[in-house]
């Protein structure tokens, strides 16, 4: 499925992963989140191979926001999210509640905290399940633990004022030593939100490097196969794609 | 003549040997678990003494106003306790094992009646019961001696003619294939003691055979409990069953109707209910050779 | 060329290299501390009720107050009614809770003991034990041992079938389990069968009464081991609670939030086969408590294991004990098979639960 695929995510950047329907976007965050082994080549995490991690290690370092994540039992919305608390061996329980709440608040889902997941809306629970994911990459203020985060396709189903805070708190998570990698099929996100870009197509790494650099009008027209003209936008400052 | 001495004898070893069926040391408060048991009990006049009886236990009348300890093999210790028994008499599937253990554990004594599946043996049952309710040898003599009798007429009509007739016994109908009385049951038993060819006589137990093996059996006559003729929906729609059918005893007309536990029990009404089939049997040997 | 990706540049942190200590306390909301507190409170109201209640009258008060009380009632109360009652309670706090903790390892609300051939394993072995054991001439003191061992025997080689099988393929996979656990409870019904076929009439009948589950055969001797097992089992699969909680975000989602899938897979699997396969083996099969309990226990106070787990216990051991009390009550001074009253209030109770799921 992947060929050759070789790129860096550091901490304090946001680097995005855009390419067509079927290019490995998410098998690529699988391989990187250790759900799948790659046949030949390894991943590395902080220099270490990520077979030499157990789950516990790894559920530290890194955090996945999957595609989709169905829940078949009654449970509520705040323990949903608290399942992304992994730090139970300095559990302190004030800092844990202190995380949630100012999590849920930044959200924007303090108000159904106690509804049933099963009964939200599937914008809904992808904003519970993006919480989640701040959760696990939460650290007091004081902490100097590197972290990365993985999200596939975050902004699915979402209305444009959720995408865009989302991506936003994204980018902020990033300053706090995250390394951020997200799937975005949005190329005007990717535009707007990410440091660096890699375009995959049928599995290859076709171009990687500053989001200026790959969002290329060329390049973006031979990969997805259809016109599209990216262009500087001087009254908003940044570039714009249109197809 | 020789039956009957050789019956004597068999009781005078049977109270020599067969240890079970020495006196209890209290028979006065008797829970029964077994049919022909209680029949026995009743035929004895010890009725007055059961204080409960298993859910088998349906003849006389009389004594299905008794209550009820359950199933013969699923007995309840307490509910058997409650009842305040000194005795417990069973058949010898009497059980399950762990009951009785706590039941003996408990002090009540529990004696299984030995059980054969001949003339003999239904005697023996009788004499065994009795013994162990302490009843005196005059007052079970005269109900032997009845008895006996009535095994002795057995013996005559059912070695009256070389010529046997071909019997199936069927328990069941309703769930498809019948399942039909083999070698070492009650029902095999039952048939060896009138005197009829036992057509599934190479089965072991009881067997659903199918409706082929049943066609090439060939019985001349098919004997069915009431229970297992109810269910079949009477006997016009037995006959009329497709394992029976094509079969002799359906095409003549020759289904049996007999009481169950009267016939497999194996208590004291069976000897008069093997007595009447074997009569019919004779009848039926008589009417094909004068055909 | 092999493929490289590298996640930042950074050593790993010493501590983090340190193994995970799951948690295993039980931080519960109010409301479900009220709701354990309640179910607590019925099950020693049950098994009181049930104490002094049965075919033969007991006063509890004058047993405990009376040094001179009737030898037989005490008999009858420490010997007969005792063993059954704790029997029950355990078998159906296991059965419950093994029930709740398939049904969260395969995130399926259907799943219960039966699914992964404990019950069906074994019925096998216990009716090989009922048509074969005679030709065995075991030493007497093993005879109350027999039937037991054999059972257990039955279902924990089932169990180990599966899970061995299921580890061929590779993937521990949960949809792979369900579909062995078919395959394997319709092989072991071929077993049966067979040996049904060979059993006289006497053995076919005590097979019967077997499966439909009792526990009017409860002694001490073999009361005492299946509650070992059981207490032991649960109390490994309560502390998994926290994992189970997670593995509800599907199988990658749990790995990526620390679980070790796999272990836990392992883990539920053995232990709820040897709790649920310790209670079939001596009290028999016993069906819709696994099934039904944590269904109602979810209802009452939400999804989440901590919760449910424990509740499930206490909800499993009263109902199991008030379904035996009714056994042993109405049909005075016979019994009714105990499996006959769980299914005959299991049943509709079920049918009522799936006509409220599509209702929604």
């Amino acid at each position: 499925m992947l060929d050759t695929v070789s790129f860096e995510v550091e901490p304090g950047h946001v680097i995005g992963l855009i390419g067509p329907n079927g290019a490995g976007k998410s098998t690529l965050i699988n391989v990187l989140s250790g759900d799948i082994q790659p046949s030949s080549g390894s991943v590395f995490v902080d220099d270490l191979p990520l077979t030499d991690f157990t789950p516990a290690q790894l559920a530290k370092v890194r955090t996945v926001m999957s595609q989709a994540s169905s829940i078949v039992f009654d449970f509520t919305v705040d323990e949903i999210i608290r399942m992304g608390w992994v730090q139970d061996d300095m559990y302190v329980h004030d800092v844990a509640e202190q995380a949630v709440r100012e999590i849920t608040s930044v959200c924007g889902i303090s108000e159904f905290l106690e509804r049933r997941y099963r009964t939200l809306s599937g914008g809904e629970q992808r904003r519970v399940q993006f919480a989640r994911a701040l959760l696990q990459v939460w650290r007091i203020g004081s902490s100097r633990d590197i972290r990365y985060l993985l999200l596939d396709e975050p902004t699915a189903n979402l209305d444009i004022r959720h995408e865009l805070a989302v991506l936003s708190l994204s980018r902020e998570i990033a300053s706090k030593r995250v390394g951020v990698l997200v799937v975005l099929h949005d190329l005007n996100l990717a535009a707007r939100f990410t440091d660096e870009l890699v375009l995959l197509s049928d599995g290859r790494a076709i171009a990687t490097g500053p989001t200026e650099k790959v969002l290329d009008s060329n390049q973006l027209e031979r990969v997805y196969k259809t016109p599209i003209l990216v262009e500087h936008h001087s009254g908003l400052n940044r570039l714009v794609v249109h197809s | 003549m020789i039956r009957l001495f050789t019956l004597f004898a068999l009781f005078c070893t049977a109270s020599a040997a067969a240890d079970v069926c020495e006196p209890a040391v209290d028979s006065s408060r008797v829970a029964v678990a077994g049919g022909s048991v209680t029949e026995i009990v009743y035929l004895l006049g010890g009725e007055d003494r059961l204080v409960g009886v298993d859910l088998t236990s349906n003849y006389p009348e009389a004594a299905t106003h008794l209550p009820s300890v359950g199933y013969v093999r699923n007995l309840s210790v307490e509910g058997l306790l409650s009842l305040n028994p000194t005795l417990i008499l069973g058949e010898d599937d009497m059980g399950p094992p762990a009951v009785l253990n706590q039941l003996q554990n408990a002090g009540v004594d529990t004696v299984h009646i030995p059980e054969r599946h001949d003339a003999d043996g239904i005697l023996a049952k009788i004499d065994c019961v009795a013994r162990v309710l302490g009843i005196p040898g005059g007052e079970r003599r005269p109900h032997l001696e009845k008895l006996q009798s009535l095994a002795l007429k057995l013996e005559t009509i059912s070695h009256s003619s070389d010529a046997k007739v071909s019997v199936a016994l069927l328990l069941s109908l309703n769930t498809g294939a019948p399942v039909a009385a083999g070698d070492n049951t009650s029902g095999g038993g039952f048939l060896r003691m009138v005197g009829a060819r036992n057509v599934f006589a190479a089965v072991d137990g009881w067997k659903p055979v199918s409706p082929e093996f049943m066609a090439a059996a060939e019985p001349e006559v098919i004997l069915v409990p009431t229970r297992g003729a109810a269910s079949a929906g009477g006997v016009a729609e037995l006959a009329d069953h497709p394992s029976i059918r094509a079969t002799q005893a359906s095409v003549n007309q020759r289904i049996v109707v007999v009481d169950g536990m009267a016939m497999l029990g194996f208590g004291p009404r069976t000897l008069s209910t093997a007595l009447d089939f074997a009569h019919q049997l004779r009848d039926q040997v008589e009417s094909n050779s004068t055909n | 060329m092999p493929t490289q990706i590298r996640i930042g540049r950074f050593a790993v942190p010493d501590r983090l290299s340190k193994a995970l200590r799951s948690s295993s306390s039980l931080s519960l909301s109010r409301g479900r501390r009220v709701s354990i507190l309640l179910l607590a409170t019925s099950l020693v109201v049950t098994v009181v009720y049930a104490l002094s209640t049965g075919a033969v009258p007991i006063s509890l008060w004058s047993l405990f107050s009376d040094s001179k009380a009737n030898e037989f009632e005490r008999l009858v109360f420490n010997e007969i009614r005792s063993p059954r009652i704790v029997l029950a309670a355990f078998v159906g706090g296991s059965l419950a809770l093994a029930g709740a903790t398939l049904q969260g390892l395969f995130r399926n609300p259907l799943a219960d003991p039966g699914l992964i051939g404990v019950s069906s394993g074994a019925a096998l072995g216990a009716i090989s034990m009922i048509v074969l054991g005679s030709a065995l001439n075991a030493p007497s003191w093993l005879d109350p041992y027999m039937l037991p061992l054999a059972a257990a025997g039955g279902g924990i080689l089932i169990t180990f079938f599966i899970y061995l099988f299921a580890q061929r393929f590779g993937q521990f996979n949960i949809v792979t389990i369900l579909l062995l656990g078919i395959a394997v409870n319709a092989m072991a019904g071929v077993g049966i069968g067979i040996f049904q076929y060979i059993s006289t009439d006497p053995e076919l009948r005590t097979l019967t009464f077997w499966m439909m589950g009792s526990f009017g055969r409860a002694t001490w001797e073999t009361v005492l081991p299946a509650i070992g097992i059981m207490a032991g089992a649960s109390y490994f699969m309560i502390r998994q609670h926290h994992a189970l909680d997670r593995l509800q975000l599907g199988e990658a989602e749990a790995a990526h939030v620390g679980v070790d899938v796999p272990s836990l897979k392992r883990y539920s699997i053995l232990m709820s086969a040897a709790a649920a396969g310790a209670g079939v083996a001596v009290a028999g099969t016993i069906g819709f408590v696994g099934l039904v309990v944590p269904h109602l226990v979810r209802l009452l106070a939400g999804a989440a294991h901590a919760f449910v787990l424990p509740a499930a216990v206490l909800l499993g051991s009263s109902l199991m004990v008030l379904a035996d009390l009714i056994s042993r009550t109405i049909v005075i001074p016979a019994e009714l098979p105990v499996g006959l009253v769980t299914s005959a209030i299991g049943a509709p109770f079920f049918l009522w639960l799936i006509t409220r799921a599509t209702r929604r």
